[in-house]
C-alpha cells in the first residue's frame, strides 16, 4: 500500500515563520492606526490605552485562528505548533488587556482630574463597558483555571467546559472594541474589524462543529474491534462508509469522540496506528488516567465522530531519498504507519529506530517485522534505559547518510528534544526534521 | 452547506459593522478645567 503525497500542495507551503511575519505585519499595522487616526496628538497615557486595546482585539482575533481547526493551517503549520503559539498568544492578550485597563483607567483620571476609584466608577458605567469589564473578568478566570489544569490541580473536563466561557467574553468585548475611539469615526475600518470577527468565528463553527458533524453522518463510524497490544495499550478499529473521501494520511492523527453516556463530551487527539483504508481506520491508545482508561473497556458498535484528519507529519513533508523514523513508547503509532506507506523506490533506505524500555514494551513487533521483509526497509529495536543509545555520536556512527536523511519524529518529549539536539548538532538541517509534539 | 456558513459570516459581519456606533462613550474626555465658567472679571 503506497500513500499518494499531497504533491500539489508539497510546492508550496504556508512556514511557521511566514504565518508569523504575516501576523506580525497586520500587528504593527493595528498598533499604528492610533497614531494616524488621532485628530490630535495623544499624550502618552491615552496613547498606551489606544495601542493596547487595538493589539489585544487583534490578539483575540489571532487566538481564535489558531484554534479554529482550518485544514490548511493545521496541515501547514501543524497543531502542535498552533497550540504552543495560542497559549503564547493568550498570555500576550491578557497583559495588553490589563495593561489597556490600567492605561484607560489613569488617562481618564489625569484628563478629568479626579482620582482612579472614581476614574473606575464613571468608566464602569459607560456604553459597552460593563460587557467589557465581564469579558476581562471571565479571560482572568479562564487563564487561572488553565495554570491550574497546566499543574493538573484541575481536571481536564472541568477545565474544558470553563475554557468555553471565553467565546462569551470575546462576545461581551466586541461592542467595546467597535465603539472605542480609534474604530468609531471609521465606517470601513469598523466593518472590515466586524468582518474579521465574523469570518473567524465561522471557521471555528465551520471546523469545529460542522464538519465532525456532517462527517458523523456520512462516514457513520463504529468501532469494531478494540484488542489489547500491550500493557495498558490497546488498538481500536473504526469500520465506516467511504473512508478514503476523508482524504486521511499515515502520520496524521484524527480528534476521537467516541459516544458513550459518559465520555461523548470529550475528544482525544490519537495518531493513525495503520494506513487509512476506505472501509477502516485503526488508532492506538495508550490509556492514561481518567480521560483514556475507558478506552481499554470501549464497546464494539460504538458510535465514533472524527475529526480531522490534521497533522503535517505526512509524506508529503519528504525532501530527500532516505528516510529515517524515530519512535519512542507509543509515538511509535504514527511511524508504524508511515513505515508501512513511504513511498521507496530502488536505491531508497527507510530505517525505523524504535526505542523502547524493555521488549514487552514493543508494540507491533510482528507488524513491523512482516512490513521490514516486505517492502525492504529496515527496523532496529533499541532497547534499555541508556541515552547515549541516541546521542550525536551513536547516530552518525551507524547511519552514515544521516545529514542527508528526513527524519520523522514522534515519542515522549524528553526523548525527542534530546534526539532533535542530537540531530542538530551532527549536522541535519532543521528543515529535514519532521515531528508533532502533543504532550507540551 | 461551507458556502451558507460564510454568506452568514458576511452578512453578519457587514451588519455589525454598518450597525455600530458612530460616537465613542470614550471620546478625548473634555478636561474638567475646560468644562468651567470663566473666573469672574471685577466691574472697572
Amino acid at each position: 500500500v503506497t500513500a499518494t503525497p499531497t504533491s500539489a500542495r508539497a510546492a508550496w507551503r504556508l512556514g511557521g515563520s511566514d504565518a508569523l511575519g504575516a501576523l506580525a505585519i497586520g500587528a504593527v499595522v493595528v498598533a499604528t492606526w492610533p497614531l494616524l487616526a488621532a485628530a490630535r496628538p495623544l499624550e502618552l497615557l491615552p496613547l498606551i490605552a489606544h495601542i493596547s486595546g487595538m493589539l489585544a482585539g487583534y490578539g483575540v482575533l489571532i487566538l481564535l485562528l489558531f484554534v479554529a481547526r482550518t485544514p490548511s493551517l493545521e496541515l501547514d503549520i501543524g497543531a502542535d505548533r498552533l497550540a504552543r503559539w495560542h497559549v503564547e498568544a493568550a498570555r500576550w492578550v491578557l497583559i495588553l488587556v490589563g495593561v489597556h485597563a490600567g492605561a484607560a483607567i489613569a488617562a481618564w483620571a489625569q484628563a478629568r482630574r479626579i482620582n482612579l476609584a472614581r476614574s473606575v466608577w464613571e468608566i464602569l458605567f459607560m456604553p459597552w463597558l460593563p460587557a467589557a469589564t465581564l469579558a476581562t473578568l471571565l479571560m482572568l478566570a479562564v487563564a487561572t483555571a488553565s495554570i491550574r489544569a497546566a499543574r493538573r490541580r484541575i481536571r481536564h473536563e472541568r477545565w474544558h467546559a470553563l475554557h468555553l466561557l471565553m467565546y462569551l467574553a470575546v462576545a461581551l468585548a466586541f461592542g467595546h472594541q467597535l465603539a472605542g475611539p480609534d474604530l468609531v469615526h471609521h465606517r470601513w475600518l469598523q466593518v472590515a474589524w466586524a468582518l474579521g470577527y465574523a469570518y473567524v468565528f465561522a471557521a471555528v463553527l465551520r471546523h469545529r462543529l460542522i464538519a465532525p458533524l456532517t462527517q458523523a453522518t456520512r462516514h457513520r463510524m463504529r468501532v469494531s474491534e478494540v484488542h489489547v497490544e500491550g500493557d495498558g495499550v490497546v488498538s481500536i478499529v473504526v469500520e465506516g462508509q467511504d473512508l478514503d473521501k476523508l482524504r486521511a494520511e499515515s502520520g496524521q492523527f484524527f480528534r476521537w469522540r467516541f459516544l458513550t453516556p459518559d465520555h461523548w463530551w470529550n475528544a482525544h487527539p490519537f495518531s493513525l496506528s495503520a494506513p487509512p483504508s476506505p472501509t477502516h481506520l485503526r488508532l492506538t491508545v495508550k490509556c492514561l488516567g481518567d480521560g483514556t482508561a475507558h478506552l481499554q473497556r470501549l464497546p464494539v458498535g460504538t458510535w465514533v465522530i472524527a475529526e480531522g484528519p490534521y497533522g503535517a507529519m505526512t509524506s508529503s513533508r519528504r525532501t530527500r531519498r532516505n528516510v529515517l523514523l524515530v519512535a519512542g513508547g507509543v509515538g511509535i503509532t504514527p511511524m508504524r504507519a508511515l513505515f508501512e506507506t513511504l513511498p521507496v523506490a530502488r536505491g531508497e533506505d527507510v530505517l525505523l529506530l524504535y526505542r523502547a524500555r524493555e521488549e514487552a514494551d514493543i508494540l507491533f513487533r510482528e507488524e513491523l517485522d512482516t512490513i521490514a521483509a516486505r517492502r525492504g526497509v529496515r527496523v532496529i529495536y533499541l532497547l534499555g534505559r541508556d541515552r547515549a543509545i541516541l546521542s550525536t555520536a551513536a547516530l552518525r556512527r551507524n547511519i552514515r547518510d544521516l545529514v542527508d536523511r528526513d527524519v520523522f519524529m514522534c515519542g515522549p518529549p524528553g526523548l525527542t528534544a534530546a534526539v532533535r539536539e542530537a540531530l542538530l548538532k551532527a549536522g541535519v538541517p532543521s528543515k529535514q526534521l519532521h515531528e508533532e509534539r502533543f504532550s507540551s | 452547506m461551507v458556502r451558507i456558513v460564510w454568506l452568514v459570516a458576511t452578512a453578519v459581519g457587514l451588519w455589525l459593522g454598518l450597525t455600530a456606533p458612530r460616537v465613542s462613550p470614550v471620546s478625548p474626555p473634555i478636561p474638567v478645567a475646560q468644562a468651567q465658567s470663566p473666573p469672574s472679571v471685577p466691574a472697572p
